[in-house]
């Protein structure tokens, strides 16, 4: 059996992480909302480069700006004397800062692989396997099969993390950590779902 | 365009981060993933439980530093619960731990890759055509 880290080495590890995510990109950790990004590359580019046209053109942005003020105010509107400068009022833990860009989702996922990849050539565990597990292979009766239960059960978590709007770091993690009652919700049925899944598999799994 | 070369190198700095860690507790061992959802083993649950209590933790004391973005309750949150533990457990991986598993070598984790593309597309599609409700998350 592979040696891992222990329980508490693991738990301060990945909890510490929560914590330095949310310090350092002002969000919080999640990957379900950057497979959202992934999936919609093209979308992504195109308001992208919609986005930075309107920033650089500043006509634009004038008028879309007074078209908004009339459309809210109609002509009654304040005097512009009275309003704060946007500039001085620059929050870096606003949501609006937070946006990470696509470019930035998927540079965060490659680097997932990445870091596995570095620990798996410094632990001296990096083999290239056809097979997933054992286990797997026993379940599904054979290799090839193994990987339509992997295919299935992708579809499964990428349509239900879309649906829940988070995963085991979205929900479970930073979700529960900041005591949000949705994800504790989320949490606590995907785990029991899981466990019921995988208490049937070892039931039926081959001794 | 400083501050954006720096958001990048952080990202990928959390990404190796991330990568390193849940390689190193095991999350993308299938085996282990499947000892501890059949609740036979409870090093990999007690880690992912004192996680949340550290970040728990470290939030209150200082909660000053952080804005709270609780998540909000929409229709989806049951079902899409249901359908992400299930195929968590007959795949073995969440959309963080398949890229863990394709670092570590594991080829069929490719397999679980594009299913989970396909997941994400095939919500996408369905959301916009059949449900209305504002998920309001992960959009950062």
């Amino acid at each position: 059996m592979t040696e891992y880290w222990t329980w508490w080495q693991g738990g301060l590890a990945l909890g510490s992480l929560v914590v330095l995510f949310r310090l350092v990109l002002h969000r919080p950790l999640g990957v379900s909302g950057s497979w959202l990004k992934l999936a919609s590359t093209r979308e992504e580019i195109k308001s992208e480069q919609q986005a930075q046209a309107f920033v650089s053109d500043r006509a634009l942005m004038d008028n879309a700006l007074y078209e908004a003020t009339l459309a809210e105010f109609g002509d009654a509107v304040p005097g512009t004397t009275d309003l704060p400068d946007p500039g001085s009022q620059k929050d870096t833990n606003s949501p609006r800062n937070s946006s990470a860009s696509f470019g930035q989702h998927a540079v965060f996922l490659f680097f997932i692989f990445i870091g596995a990849l570095l620990f798996a050539f410094a632990t001296d565990r990096f083999s290239l396997d056809l097979e997933l597990s054992q286990t797997l292979t026993q379940l599904s009766h054979g290799l090839a099969s193994s990987w339509v239960y992997l295919l299935l059960g992708g579809v499964m978590v990428g349509f239900g993390t879309q649906m829940a709007s988070g995963c085991t770091s979205g929900h479970g993690l930073s979700g529960c950590a900041q005591g949000s009652p949705t994800s504790v919700v989320a949490t606590f049925i995907f785990f029991i779902c899981a466990v019921t899944t995988a208490v049937f598999f070892s039931m039926v799994l081959p001794q | 365009m400083m501050e954006t070369a720096t958001r990048y190198a952080l990202h990928a700095l959390m990404g190796l981060c991330m990568g390193v860690i849940l390689a190193g507790i095991g999350f993308a061992d299938y085996d282990e993933l499947h000892r501890m959802l059949s609740l036979q083993d409870s090093r990999m649950l007690l880690s992912f439980v004192l996680s949340i209590a550290v970040a728990a933790v470290m939030f209150l004391l200082f909660k000053k530093h952080f804005t709270t973005q609780k998540k909000m309750f929409h229709p989806g949150i049951i079902p899409g619960s249901v359908l992400f533990g299930t195929g968590w457990a007959i795949c073995g991986a969440c959309p963080a731990i398949v890229f863990v598993q394709l670092g570590l070598g594991k080829l069929p984790a490719l397999m679980t890759l594009v299913g989970i593309f396909v997941g994400v597309k095939l919500y996408r599609l369905v959301h916009a055509r059949y449900f209305r409700w504002d998920t309001g998350s992960c959009s950062t």
